[in-house]
């Protein structure tokens, strides 16, 4: 069994498997990440079989905490594969804070959280964000602090998906970019490494000032969303909310009336920016 | 970057429960290996539960933490479960008796600190099973859907109703009528069980402690194939810890209760592999030990220092042994035969 | 015989408003409800007594001042509703009596007022 072990932000994790080079692959994009010695969390990429190790390898996803209904991937998707399983065990396992799907990236030390439905956009506005004078704070979770209410990071590989991948490899010419995965159960998907800055800066909290619920490819439109909506929309984009009891309760509820909230509608990443940027100076 | 696997079996795990004060002395991969294996056992919350009061590394401390936090979460959610399940049963004459974890949970016995616990079981006698259904019915259960091998598989030979959901809740429910399948070969007095069980104060009832033991005991050996092992043993050796200090012959009472439900051998069994792992205090004669027994303890530590399972062989042999019991063998042959048919429909 | 009602454990219920909703937590089962007017207000006047439909209605008209919208149903119907959905919900305890009894209690409600 070969192993790396990563932080991210608050977590830590263990990533085993019995192909070296997954292992290899892991450490050349989280080459800059801290290695810890004990982790939180274990994750193993496992072959179905002895013999599926070398003939159609396909990767399982297993680990501290896991659903029974995974599906393998091919070996060439690996890097997915330890996307999901990280996932998996912040979704099952983490109740330091609480999490929120959500993007987020920090301007001034103050954090945007961005929400909504996938092919909202909002993985793509965090990484974009952070090429243009933001920190890129995260693109899959936002964690609110408990007592302090803060956003903490989690500044994991960006996972770009579909059109974004090649907004972004021109957005972003001189990043490190994964190798393009076609056809995911998630379709295209291809990772991208943080900038520099947003991982040395993986524990530096920030507090909210503004959540966001983009939508892409409407017309152009910024609108209000009230407290009671926002609080709704959270508790279903929370993995950890109703687990939280009522700690989680007092943390959404406070996260909503003390942060405002808007809805934008963009058809490109510029719009979207100055639309932020207008929200963002008004504050 | 290539780490050996340096447990290949979870003796570290059943160490630290054991002994708690043991983890203290563990070095950092040591601590690794003994949260994944926690995990995969499902006794992290038990895990964390016994360390949650010493001096732990940060990192460690936080991981407890959080385990404490969702066996909490579990255990409210649970008890909430018995709650409902009262309140809809209130007209029902007969005894509810709970059983397992939410009898724990309801109790607050010590098997209960930090235990995962998933769906609510309960029993009621045969003859109120039908308005039992009816009751939960009207209160918001549904039927899971199933076809109608399957629910008339469960009516005719298990010992409990198809189970189900609530439409609000997302919770399920599982009515039984007795502790095994009417077809397995240990057939318990149902009936003396029902009749001896004690009211709580809400109103539910529990198994007596004798029962309690023999059923958890049935569950380990007889109802599974030895997966969760670990976990079954522990509320084993919490179960006999607290019950063996009754006044009296606590030990005569359980054997000649479980010789009554024809479980002596699964209470005994249990009883030896609680005292060998886990130290249990037992009766000296109860310590016999068969080459059998080594492979049973084989079986139940198999699990390595990242949490994978190992000795899939001797898994495989424990699987078949457990549908053996279950059912009979032609039964057990059309049984496989028609869920067979039902895969190459699909 | 009328139906009255009595709070389960008012310990265990905590109120957040947001703006045209409240959100009720239950310590007890760790679950919230999202409710609308008058279902906190009924919350509110309930306390550890048995109360009817009826004398809840007219403790809402007297702290709150509210009466019914401009539909059909009687206000003191809406209350009953929600009542016997808090009553699902296992946040509050319904029981049947005699009528004499519940004036009792009105008049000790009146007073306190």
């Amino acid at each position: 069994m070969h192993e790396i072990r990563i932080t991210i932000g608050h977590a830590s994790f263990r990533i085993c498997s019995a192909w070296p080079k997954v292992i290899e692959q892991l450490e050349t994009y989280y080459a800059a990440y801290p290695k810890p010695q004990i982790v939180d969390f274990t994750v193993r990429l496992e072959a179905i079989s002895l013999l599926r190790r070398y003939i159609r390898p396909s990767v399982m996803i297993d680990g501290d905490f896991m659903l029974p209904e995974a599906a393998p991937l091919p070996l060439e998707q690996a890097l997915l594969g330890a996307e999901m399983g990280m996932n998996l065990q912040m979704a099952l396992g983490w109740y330091r804070q609480l999490i929120l799907h959500a993007s987020s990236a920090e301007k001034d030390g103050r954090a945007l959280i961005m929400t909504g439905e996938s092919g909202s956009g909002k993985s793509t506005l965090s990484a974009l964000l952070g090429n243009r004078g933001w920190r890129f704070m995260g693109d899959e979770f936002a964690f609110i602090d408990l007592d302090s209410g803060f956003a903490v990071p989690y500044p994991r590989l960006i996972s770009l998906k579909n059109q974004a991948i090649a907004a972004m490899e021109q957005e972003c010419p001189n990043a490190r970019f994964g190798p393009l995965l076609k056809d995911t159960p998630k379709g295209d998907i291809r990772h991208m490494v943080p900038p520099i800055d947003a991982i040395r800066k993986m524990d530096h909290s920030a507090k909210p000032a503004m959540l966001l619920f983009p939508r892409f490819g409407f017309d152009a439109e910024i609108y209000d969303i009230l407290p009671s909506e926002a609080f709704m929309r959270l508790t279903h984009a929370s993995t950890n909310f109703v687990a939280l009891g009522e700690v989680g309760f007092n943390t959404l509820t406070r996260f909503v009336c003390e942060v405002p909230a808007y809805g934008i509608n963009y058809q490109s990443g510029d719009e979207a920016e100055d639309m932020i940027n207008k929200l963002w100076d008004k504050l | 970057m290539k780490k050996p696997i340096h447990h290949k079996d979870a003796w570290l795990l059943v160490d630290c429960l054991r002994e708690p004060d043991r983890a203290l002395r563990l070095n950092d991969d040591d601590w690794n290996a003994l949260i994944s294996m926690a995990r995969a056992e499902v006794l992290i919350g038990t895990l964390a539960h016994r360390l949650k009061d010493k001096k732990l590394p940060k990192d460690i401390e936080l991981n407890v933490k959080d385990a404490l936090v969702k066996a909490e979460y579990k255990m409210r959610t649970a008890m909430w479960e018995v709650d409902c399940a009262r309140r809809a049963l209130a007209s029902y004459d007969g005894p509810v008796v709970l059983m397992k974890g939410s009898a724990y949970g309801a109790m607050a016995i010590e098997a209960s600190k930090g235990r995962s616990i998933g769906d609510l079981d309960i029993m009621v006698s045969e003859g109120g099973l039908k308005q039992v259904e009816e009751l939960l019915i009207q209160a918001g259960w549904e039927w899971v859907k199933e076809d109608e091998y399957d629910d008339a598989y469960y009516r005719d030979h298990m010992h409990e109703l198809p189970p189900l959901i609530h439409k609000d809740r997302d919770r399920m429910i599982d009515v039984h009528h007795t502790i095994l399948p009417k077809t397995a070969r240990p057939n318990p007095d149902a009936k003396a069980m029902l009749a001896d069980a004690i009211q709580l104060e809400d109103g539910h009832y529990v198994f007596m402690p004798e029962d309690m033991i023999c059923h958890c005991a049935a569950h380990m050996m007889a109802d599974g194939d030895l997966a969760g092992g670990l976990r079954n043993l522990w509320d084993m050796h919490c179960l006999l810890t607290e019950f063996s200090t009754a006044a009296g012959d606590f030990w005569l009472r359980l054997k000649k209760r479980a010789e009554h439900h024809q479980l002596w051998d699964a209470v005994h069994l249990s009883a030896r592999h609680a005292n060998a792992l886990y130290g249990t205090k037992i009766p000296t004669d109860w310590m016999l030990w068969t080459f059998f027994d080594d492979w049973i303890q084989k079986r139940l530590l198999a699990r390595n220092s990242i949490g994978q399972q190992t000795r899939k062989f001797l898994r495989f042999g424990f699987y078949v042994r457990s549908h053996w019991l279950r059912m009979p063998p032609l039964m057990l042959a059309k049984h496989l035969f028609i869920k067979w048919k039902k895969g190459q429909k699909k | 015989m009328i139906a009255e009602y009595k709070i389960r454990d008012a310990q265990s219920l905590k109120f957040q408003t947001l703006d045209y909703i409240s959100l009720l937590y239950d310590r007890l089962s760790g679950i919230t409800h999202v409710v609308t007017d008058p279902a906190p207000q009924i919350i509110q006047v309930l306390g550890q007594n048995y109360l009817s439909s009826k004398q809840v209605e007219t403790i809402l008209q007297r702290q709150f001042d509210m009466t019914a919208d401009e539909n059909d149903n009687s206000f003191e119907d809406i209350i009953t509703a929600r009542l016997d959905e808090f009553v699902e919900l296992g946040l509050v305890e319904k029981k049947f009596t005699n009528m004499k009894s519940n004036e009792n209690i009105l008049a000790k409600k009146d007073i306190s007022l």
